[in-house]
């Protein structure tokens, strides 16, 4: 997400401060399947929502579920930072939460299908380690939804 | 920050030089934001871990500027109308009348307009942050959100109608553009960082933080919020009430 050289050198001062510890193990997957026959889904930590669903607290753990048939005029953002602003998700969400990407790359058969159900968080606030339990909880999630690839997507 | 990422060692990561807020580049891009979302999910199929990091070749799609055009500049001058309401109020409520006619055309042409995340009418959130300005918590503005919480979700709602409502004007203002309009002439601005002081000389430390590093961009702070520091230590104190 842009250039250090992109932004003002205070924010680069402060996002280069920011601690960001490498796994204590190597995560790693091999390929298993070829794109072509995966189900994927979007987990978005752009702090979006339903227009009915609470909004996020700054300091948020929790994740609101956004099913794949979810009209873009029916979410909402309520991630805030000074640092970016909201016009471009209001002009075209797929800039933020690209669904209909999504959808183009299965109808082409790019990949296999797309989830029913995509999910978001607030990305900010927290440590990485206390999301843990959460994103346990959405992995076991996804796997009942048959997802075998998801698309981490940042704001 | 690829910089944060390479420290993090993730196995499958793209990293895009898009502006924040924009991960897939530009709105309106259909074709490029499927370039990037087809470019990170590709990542998949490799075997050549356990860390990859690649990165994605081109900047996003910028609207092209008229020709021989300059800069973007708001040509909109502000003038505050007289009234019983602390002054910072009653600029910004003028600001807000001078730009929905811009605001109109902006939705007009793009067709969206989300209803505001906090609930809250933009009267509603001025006034609210006038009275915190003024040293009083505004509770009558709350409707049932945490103090922080309809600060927040308010501060970015309005926020976000501004930079709208200038994007309905002629020209093809720059992102960056439109922050810095944002931040150096709107008076909005200035009621934000008024009610960030407030926040700021809390004796309660999560106001505080609040306060210096949630509601005005660190690069604008020496101009709008001059003698707090966004990293902790000490704070000006509050200037005594001349009532």
């Amino acid at each position: 997400m842009v250039r250090l050289s992109d932004i003002p050198t205070e924010e680069a001062v402060h996002v280069l401060s920011k601690v960001c510890l490498p796994f204590d193990s190597r995560p790693w997957v091999a390929a298993a399947a070829p794109l072509s026959t995966r189900r994927v889904a979007i987990v978005t930590s752009a702090g979006l929502h339903r227009v009915g669903d609470p909004a996020f607290t700054t300091v948020d753990l929790s994740y609101r579920v956004i099913p794949a048939s979810t009209p873009a005029h029916a979410l909402t953002m309520t991630h805030s930072s000074v640092h970016f602003d909201r016009t471009g998700f209001r002009e075209d969400v797929n800039v933020v939460f690209p669904i209909d990407r999504l959808h183009e790359l299965a109808s082409e058969g790019v990949i296999g299908s797309v989830a029913d159900y995509h999910y978001s968080l607030m990305g900010a606030g927290w440590p990485p380690s206390a999301i843990e339990p959460t994103m346990r909880e959405l992995a076991a999630r996804l796997r009942e939804d048959e997802v075998d690839a998801v698309c981490l997507a940042p704001v | 920050m690829r910089e944060n990422t390479e420290r993090m060692q993730l196995p499958r990561f793209l990293w895009v030089p898009f502006e924040l807020g924009r991960p897939f580049g530009a709105p309106g891009e259909p074709d490029f934001q499927r370039r990037v979302l087809h470019a990170a999910l590709a990542l998949l199929e490799r075997d050549d871990g356990p860390v990859i990091l690649e990165d994605f070749p081109d900047d996003a799609p910028v609207a092209p500027t008229a020709e021989g055009a300059e800069g973007w500049s708001c040509p909109i001058s502000f003038h505050p109308p007289e009234g019983g309401e602390p002054e910072l109020v009653r600029e910004t409520l003028a600001e807000i009348e001078r730009l929905a006619p811009w605001h109109e055309i902006y939705v007009a042409e793009r067709g969206r307009a989300a209803p505001p995340a906090s609930g809250m009418t933009h009267q509603e959130v001025i006034r609210g942050l006038g009275a915190l300005a003024a040293g009083a918590p505004a509770s009558e503005a709350c409707r049932n959100l945490p103090l922080q919480e309809w600060v927040r979700l308010g501060c970015e709602d309005v926020r976000t109608w501004y930079l709208e409502a200038a994007q309905g004007q002629p020209g093809r203002a720059q992102s960056f553009e439109l922050q810095d309009w944002f931040w150096r002439q709107t008076a909005f601005a200035r009621l934000i960082a008024g009610a960030a002081m407030y926040f700021a000389r809390s004796a309660d430390g999560r106001q505080q933080m609040f306060g210096r590093r949630a509601m005005v961009p660190r690069v604008y702070m020496r101009q709008l919020m001059p003698g707090v520091d966004p990293s902790p230590g000490d704070l000006p104190s509050r200037p005594r009430s001349s009532a």
